[in-house]
């Protein structure tokens, strides 16, 4: 609590030093005293012996004493300089101990009536010499007062618990006594200065005792009773103020009231009620003057404590919210304080943290080996600047920070604990890797990314600019932007920064370039403006390709396209001739066929009789021959027709049309008797005429390989959207086929089946498949022996074009 | 030649020629047959130019048969020269031919004709085709009077 209470005692230092000065002149005053009296003894002068000749003479003894403890006093007030050295610690003590003993002597004398003489023996024969009449001794009170003042001297800095000095208070009574003598000097009463019949102290001796008093309590101004008078509380200025007052107005008002009443100017009684009230009411000014200041000092005192709270909890405030993390560590890395985001931050409570866990234990392992490289640094420099750390959060997962701190020393320059400031990075560095990846990405890539001025300096350089131009990026940044333009396009560079100027954007602008070798480059260029924050436009970032190679490809591909055109134009040369032929096929083989068949009937007609039934045969076979023939030439003609006509496209309903086809094809099959399944069909975007086709053709497929069926057969035909395209299907229980031929199923005069099983030429299905080719769909068959046959088709749902 | 003629066969190929005649025979109808051999032929008889000078040209047959594949003048120049004349365009022109080519339809009808007929190859459906169209033009059709010269 000592230390505590001393807090609040601010000592003035000036006070204090004031204090000490003049308890060292009060200790010299009074050996330079003591030694007048002496030289006054020796010389026989009654002025320097008792002041006033009238007076009683100090005893040369009691100067011995006063000299002694003058001697004393002033080796216990040590310079701040000059420390006290044993030598006048041990002349202090002798000192002293002889003033105790000299005193205790004559005490003795008076209290046992011995006559050991210890004030007689200097001067003996002057002593009794005495201008009062009275010898010279030694006044009890005053070797009550040696006793006293030099038990004071030798516990000096004895300081008992409390704060209470011994010899403040032996040194008090000392002055008390001193005083009382003084004051019966001073009201011109023996009574005072007497004791009894006994001689009285002189008033020199009083005087000097009053100054031992002062000095020794004075030599000790932080402490003790002193203390209390130099402490700048409210108690200190309460005890300066009445103190003075406690010590002057009495003395005053005894004296005035001593000469009144020697004058007659009132009785006894009034004298003394006067005294009272006038006493009483001097008291209560000053107690109401030093109350009133006393209350000013408090209010004052308040509003400072006020201001200070206030301040106090502001700069608390900003500590625990501030945006940054704040903590203290101690020299074994604790932490000793934390303010509340960095507790937000980790996820732990105050007490998780402070006195109970180490910087080391928030942090990943890496991290640590720079905590531990850098910590001895901060104890011995005094900081440590832009520390990167990763911080652990009570859930585990980590966060970058960024730290710094300093050093909080004592007086002696010891540690006492760091002081540190810490940044979330985490945003930061999301936006650095984001930054890097960027950068990488613009690194990496073959095109050349050069960013410039608007007065076109350029101001960086890529990989790829250096690739395409030949320039490093030390070559070129700061220089303009037209040391790769080749002279006669040197106008571009102005028009291009203009336009770029007024925020707009130049893409894929083709033209030529300058390469660091001098050779000729063809670029595709894209500039585009770059604004800074307010939005102003201050550069532009230019992105080139080098085109020099596509340009090469894109004339070679031109060229194809001229022989492609041209092998074109051939090609359509040579199907008008095929049309052509496919024509007069048409005629030419007809009619030698007609011929045949022709004069075949009129032989068979006007000459059969004389043929005979072999000739009659032959002549059959040569009927049935041409027939045939007559079909297959029929059959191809459609087929190379179904490749020649133009399409003609249209929203077609598909049900409508295999309803009205099967129809018509069961007129030409009079009788037979089939199980006929029409689905509701999704319609389709085709040419109907076509369409017609393959469903004839699939459908009297279908009819003809299930006509060998006792039930007539079965067939289906159904069809689903799929997206873009529908499929239809047509499909019956016929005799199927093998699926190990499919392959040759959609070639034309491909027959899986044997002409005298099923007739046919072999040219429906190539048909099927040219026409749903051509509408831009597949075709395709599932079938196997005896299993009957599924033919899916695909045709457009609806108008793509 | 200046008997009335009512079917003139414009037809090249002589089997053709000779089936055809067979075939009208066959239902006496080629009693007044006129075959010319090419698309010149044919203009000049129904003209009255040429060898056919002096033929009256208001003459018309009742029918001409007319094969598209021809010498010289083909049957669609000769189908256009006879229905763009004034003099002509009452005959009734059946073209008869080889070609099932919707092209040759189309110009044809466009040009045009009175029937349109592709020789069957075979030879009973040839015979019974063109007795058909015999009977139809030269028997049951009635013809527009020829203006009296």
């Amino acid at each position: 609590m000592k230390g505590g209470c001393e807090r609040f005692v601010i000592h003035s230092q000036q006070g204090m030093s004031i204090s000490l000065s003049t308890a060292r002149m009060l200790a010299v005053l009074t050996t330079i005293g003591a030694i007048s009296v002496l030289v006054g003894w020796q010389v026989d002068q009654a002025t320097l012996k008792s002041l006033l000749p009238a007076l009683v003479a100090m005893n040369p003894m009691t100067a011995i004493c006063f000299m002694l403890a003058g001697i004393a006093l002033r080796l216990s007030i040590p310079g701040p300089s000059h420390p006290a050295s044993d030598a006048s610690r041990y002349i202090r003590r002798i000192a002293s101990i002889a003033i105790v003993l000299i005193g205790s002597l004559k005490l003795f004398d008076l209290v046992f009536g011995t006559s050991l003489g210890i004030d007689q023996m200097l001067f003996a024969q002057r002593l009794d010499a005495s201008p009062t009449g009275v010898p010279n001794r030694m006044a009890p009170n005053t070797a009550l007062c040696f006793v006293l003042i030099g038990s004071a001297l030798l516990t000096i800095d004895t300081e008992w618990p409390r704060g209470i000095r011994p010899a403040q208070l032996l040194a008090l009574l000392v002055g008390g006594i001193a005083q009382l003598a003084l004051i019966g000097y001073f009201f011109s009463t023996s009574h005072f200065t007497a004791v009894s019949s006994y001689i009285p102290m002189a008033l020199n001796t009083s005087i000097l005792f009053l100054f031992l008093s002062l000095g020794v309590l004075l030599s000790r101004p932080g402490s003790g009773v002193s203390m209390l008078l130099y402490s700048s509380t409210a108690g200190g200025a309460l005890a300066r103020r009445l103190l003075v007052a406690a010590l002057i107005v009495p003395i005053l008002l005894g004296w005035l009231w001593l000469v009144g009443q020697r004058a007659g100017w009132f009785t006894p009684e009034f004298g003394v009620s006067l005294m009272v009230v006038v006493s009483v009411a001097l008291f209560a000014f000053f107690i109401w003057r030093t109350g009133l200041s006393l209350h000013r000092a408090e209010l004052q005192r308040r509003e400072v404590e006020e201001a200070l709270q206030r301040a106090s909890e502001e700069v608390f405030d900003l500590y625990n919210n501030a945006p940054c993390g704040y903590h203290s560590l101690d020299e074994q890395e604790y932490f000793v304080q934390v303010n509340d985001t960095e507790l937000h931050w980790l996820g732990y409570t105050r007490e998780e943290l402070i006195g109970t866990r180490r910087f080391p234990d928030v942090i990943t392992a890496e991290s640590l080996a720079v905590f531990q490289k850098n910590f001895p640094v901060l104890l011995e420099r005094g900081s440590i600047e832009n520390l990167e750390f990763d911080m652990v959060r009570k859930d585990g997962t980590t966060f970058p920070v960024l730290l710094n701190a300093s050093a909080v020393r004592d007086t002696e320059g010891r540690f006492v604990r760091s002081r540190s400031t810490l940044f979330d990075m985490t945003e930061r560095t999301k936006a650095e890797v984001a930054l890097k990846k960027l950068a990488a990405i613009v690194e990496s890539t073959d095109d050349a990314v050069i960013g410039k001025t608007l007065e076109g300096i350029i101001t960086s350089w890529n990989r790829g600019a250096q690739q395409i131009y030949g320039y490093t990026a030390g070559e070129v940044i700061g220089k303009s932007i037209s040391i790769l333009v080749p002279d006669q396009r040197n106008d571009e560079v102005p028009a291009i920064l203009s336009r770029i100027a007024r925020g707009e954007r130049i893409s894929h602008y083709d033209t030529v370039r300058r390469r660091k070798d001098g050779t000729l480059i063809n670029v595709a260029l894209t500039i585009s403006p770059i604004s800074n924050a307010a939005g102003t436009v201050v550069g532009a970032s230019a992105i080139a390709r080098d085109v020099t190679e596509l340009k090469a490809a894109e004339e070679r591909i031109t060229n194809l396209n001229i022989r492609l055109q041209e092998h074109a134009r051939e090609l359509e040369t040579v199907n008008r001739e095929l049309e052509a032929f496919s024509y007069s096929v048409s005629h030419d083989l007809r009619a030698p066929l007609r011929s045949i068949q022709g004069f075949a009937n009129i032989l068979e007609d006007e000459h059969g009789p004389k043929l005979g039934p072999e000739g009659l045969r032959l002549l059959e076979i040569i009927k049935r021959s041409s027939t045939q023939m007559g079909q297959l030439i029929d059959d191809l003609l459609s087929f190379s027709r179904v490749s020649r006509t133009k399409l003609s496209l249209r929203e077609t309903p598909m049900t409508d049309l295999v309803r009205s086809t099967f129809e018509e094809l069961m007129v030409h099959n009079g009788g037979r008797r089939v199980e006929f399944v029409a689905n509701d069909l999704p319609p389709a975007y085709c040419d109907p005429a076509m369409v017609k086709q393959i469903l004839a053709n699939l459908l009297s497929n279908a009819l003809k390989f299930t006509q060998k069926r006792d039930d007539g057969g079965k067939i289906e035909v159904g069809g689903t959207p799929s997206g873009e395209v529908n499929e239809y299907y047509v499909r019956d229980n016929g005799v199927g086929f093998d699926m190990k031929y499919v392959e040759k199923l959609f070639g034309v005069f491909q027959r899986l089946h044997k002409a005298k099983d099923f007739e046919g030429t072999g040219v429906g299905l190539a048909i099927v498949q040219r026409i749903v080719t051509r509408h831009g769909g597949t075709v395709r068959a599932v079938s196997g022996p005896d299993a009957g046959a599924t033919f899916y088709f695909t045709l457009p749902a609806r108008d793509t074009s | 030649m200046n008997a009335i003629v009512d079917i003139l066969l414009v037809e090249d190929n002589p089997n053709d020629v000779e089936l055809t005649v067979r075939a009208l025979k066959k239902h006496h109808l080629a009693n007044k047959l006129h075959i010319v051999e090419d698309g010149e032929d044919a203009l000049e008889f129904l003209f009255a130019a040429g060898k056919y000078n002096g033929r009256n040209i208001n003459d018309h047959p009742k029918l001409v048969l007319l094969d598209l594949k021809l010498p010289k003048v083909d049957g669609l120049e000769v189908l256009r020269r006879i229905k763009s004349d004034e003099r002509t365009k009452t005959i009734p022109v059946v073209v008869l031919t080889s070609s099932k080519e919707e092209q040759d339809i189309v110009e044809s009808y466009r040009l045009g004709v009175n029937s349109y007929i592709v020789k069957p190859v075979n030879f009973e459906k040839f015979v019974e085709a063109v007795s058909e169209v015999g009977f139809y033009w030269l028997l049951l059709n009635e013809p527009t009077r020829p203006p009296s010269s």
